[in-house]
């Protein structure tokens, strides 16, 4: 068993040095494909987090009615935070509402002296976490009793749905592209060592190699090259990510990008399976056209 | 055993390639499997090794019906037999030893085993001495014996040579012949093909003849009168001139040879 598999990762390491030029196309546009798929997902989690850092849209305030009392309110509180898409809840207090209200007029406050807090309501000041959730979750809001109003942005939250549907869309596109891209390209390769093992296949057939053990070659070929590929992309991108862009993004003092380090492994690993099935993919057409001896 | 009943292969373009083939050999004979060119003798042998499969008739080898081989069967009955073929199919790019050795190494064998057995099959072929050398740098005699120690080293049951000494040259091609006889002489059944009647004559084995896909005549039957009065008179009347038929195609074959 050991045996045979060293002489097969033997074959496949082989026609990679052989073809290396080939491999060396492989690689690169195997590459270039898992370069997007990351920096689409970088992109997207940055997306998110300015969302939630810097935007009000997904901000939501539910006013309370005035008669309610001070079990009541907790009562809400209680429901609120049972509510699976909602976080940072608040509550404000009409005087504290008041107050903050003041403070935001700066010199001008003092127009407002005469002015009581009974005028205001309290209220409950909460985020929603999944604005493409939006809806069902104010639904449930909605249930809960005691609410006289709802301050919601919901054009706002309608557009940038709109919009990361569209990023998503094109996203989905590209990286698809890329996907088959880099199967043809893989194919490729693998057809030229297939190509130029062909007396060798024809062998293994007379002697009775399984079609699975004449495969296993090529597809260790196409894993070896997924992964080699997966590896650039991961220093490509860390690199590029956390020396370039992330510092630039912070630069411009919008918000704190998100840490690549704190998920250097879980991408680590993405790049390299997908990476690696990709290769598999790639390799598994070329040889079933010559097993057929 | 390997039995040919009625066996028919005609091509996807209508040629028909054999025409009811009708031959039974024994387990540990000697075969010779001769005729002119475009007489069916490779496809014979493709069917055999189950490159492909009969249109009519039926072709069993141990009592397995050939046609009825999945494709996962395929490669298990593969190890039984021993391949051959006229341009020996050697890898370049590995030595004697590799070459053989890769027989070995790609049915999943390990090892120690492999080194062992390895030797004892060069050793049989004569070639121990050549071990690390390439095929290249090896004569067309040289080459079809790593092709026979390659076709051996898995001891299979049967050696399938479709013209093992079609590019040998004649001295040679008798120490191939020599070699697969005494190889069949460890009880394994041998079936070479081959257009050199000289050869034929020489090893006294049993020949059978196929010409327009069917056999012209099957020396083993000279000897089995049963056979011979169910056949039909023109059959029995050329049999009496085989002598001198066998001469005279000699040079047909000959002819042919010089063809391909
Ligand atoms: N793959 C194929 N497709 C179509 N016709 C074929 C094919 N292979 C062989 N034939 C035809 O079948 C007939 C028998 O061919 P085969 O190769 O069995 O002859 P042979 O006896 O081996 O001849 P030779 O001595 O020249 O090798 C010939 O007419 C040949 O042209
Ligand atoms: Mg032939």
């Amino acid at each position: 068993m050991i045996d045979s598999f060293i002489f097969l990762v033997k074959c496949a390491v082989k026609s990679i040095f052989k073809n290396w030029l080939l491999t060396l196309a492989s690689v690169t546009v195997l590459t270039i494909c898992l370069v997007t798929l990351g920096s689409s997902i970088l992109l997207f989690d940055n997306v998110n987090l300015f969302i939630d850092e810097v935007g009000d849209e997904s901000q939501v305030v539910i006013f309370l009615d005035e008669s309610l009392t001070t079990e009541q309110i907790n009562g809400i509180h209680q429901q609120l935070f049972q509510i699976q898409n909602i976080k940072n809840v608040s509550y404000e207090s009409k005087e504290m509402a008041l107050q903050n209200y003041l403070e935001s007029m700066g010199e001008n406050a003092s127009l407002f002296s005469d002015v009581t807090s009974d005028v205001l309501r309290n209220s409950f000041i909460f985020n929603i976490k999944d604005l493409s959730k939006f809806d069902q979750t104010m639904f449930e809001v909605g249930k809960i009793e005691g609410i006289s109003r709802i301050r919601e942005r919901r054009e706002v939250v309608d557009r940038i749905n709109d919009i990361s549907q569209v990023i998503l869309m094109l996203a989905f596109w590209i990286i698809a592209i890329f996907i088959v891209i880099s199967i043809l390209v893989i194919t490729n390769t693998v057809k030229v060592s297939v190509y130029s093992r062909r007396i060798e296949i024809n062998i293994m057939k007379y002697v009775g190699a399984t079609d699975a053990f004449i495969q296993m070659p090529y597809f260790i070929e196409g894993i070896i090259i997924g992964i080699l590929a997966g590896i650039l992309t991961l220093f490509l991108t860390y690199f590029t990510y956390t020396n370039i862009l992330s510092p630039i993004i912070y630069d411009f003092g919008l918000f704190t990008p998100v840490s690549f380090q704190s998920r250097f492994i879980p991408f680590a690993l993405f790049y390299i399976v997908s990476g690696a099935l990709i290769g598999m993919v790639g390799s598994v057409y070329p040889v079933k056209k010559y097993l057929n001896v | 055993m390997i039995v040919f009943k009625n066996v028919k292969k005609t091509y996807p373009n209508g040629t028909d390639a054999l025409n009811g083939v009708d031959i039974k050999i024994d387990d540990g004979e000697f075969v010779f499997i001769t005729g002119p060119s475009g007489a069916g003798k490779s496809t014979m042998i493709r069917l055999l090794t189950c490159e492909d499969v009969p249109s009519e008739g039926k072709l069993t080898v141990d009592g397995t019906n050939l046609k009825r081989l999945s494709r996962r069967q395929i490669p298990k009955y593969r190890r039984k037999i021993g391949v051959v073929f006229q341009d020996f199919r050697l890898i370049p790019t590995l030595n004697v030893y590799d070459n053989v050795a890769f027989a070995m190494r790609v049915v999943g064998r390990g090892g120690r085993e492999i080194k062992e057995r390895v030797m004892a099959v060069l050793g049989i072929v004569g070639l121990e001495h050549k071990v690390s050398v390439f095929p290249e740098q090896l004569s067309g005699g040289e080459q079809q014996r790593v092709a026979l120690a390659r076709a051996i080293v898995n001891s299979p049951a049967i050696i399938i040579a479709d013209e093992p000494t079609g590019n040998v040259d004649p001295e040679m091609s008798i120490e191939i012949m020599k070699l697969l006889s005494s190889i069949n002489r460890n009880g394994i059944t041998v079936v070479v093909v081959t257009h050199e009647q000289r050869l034929v004559r020489a090893f006294k084995k049993r020949e059978i003849r196929l010409r327009y896909g069917k056999v012209e005549f099957d020396t083993a039957h000279d000897h089995d009168h049963d056979h011979k009065e169910k056949s039909s008179d023109k059959k029995d009347h050329h049999s009496d001139k085989e002598d001198h038929k066998k001469k005279h195609s000699h040079k047909e074959d000959k002819e042919d040879s010089e063809h391909d």
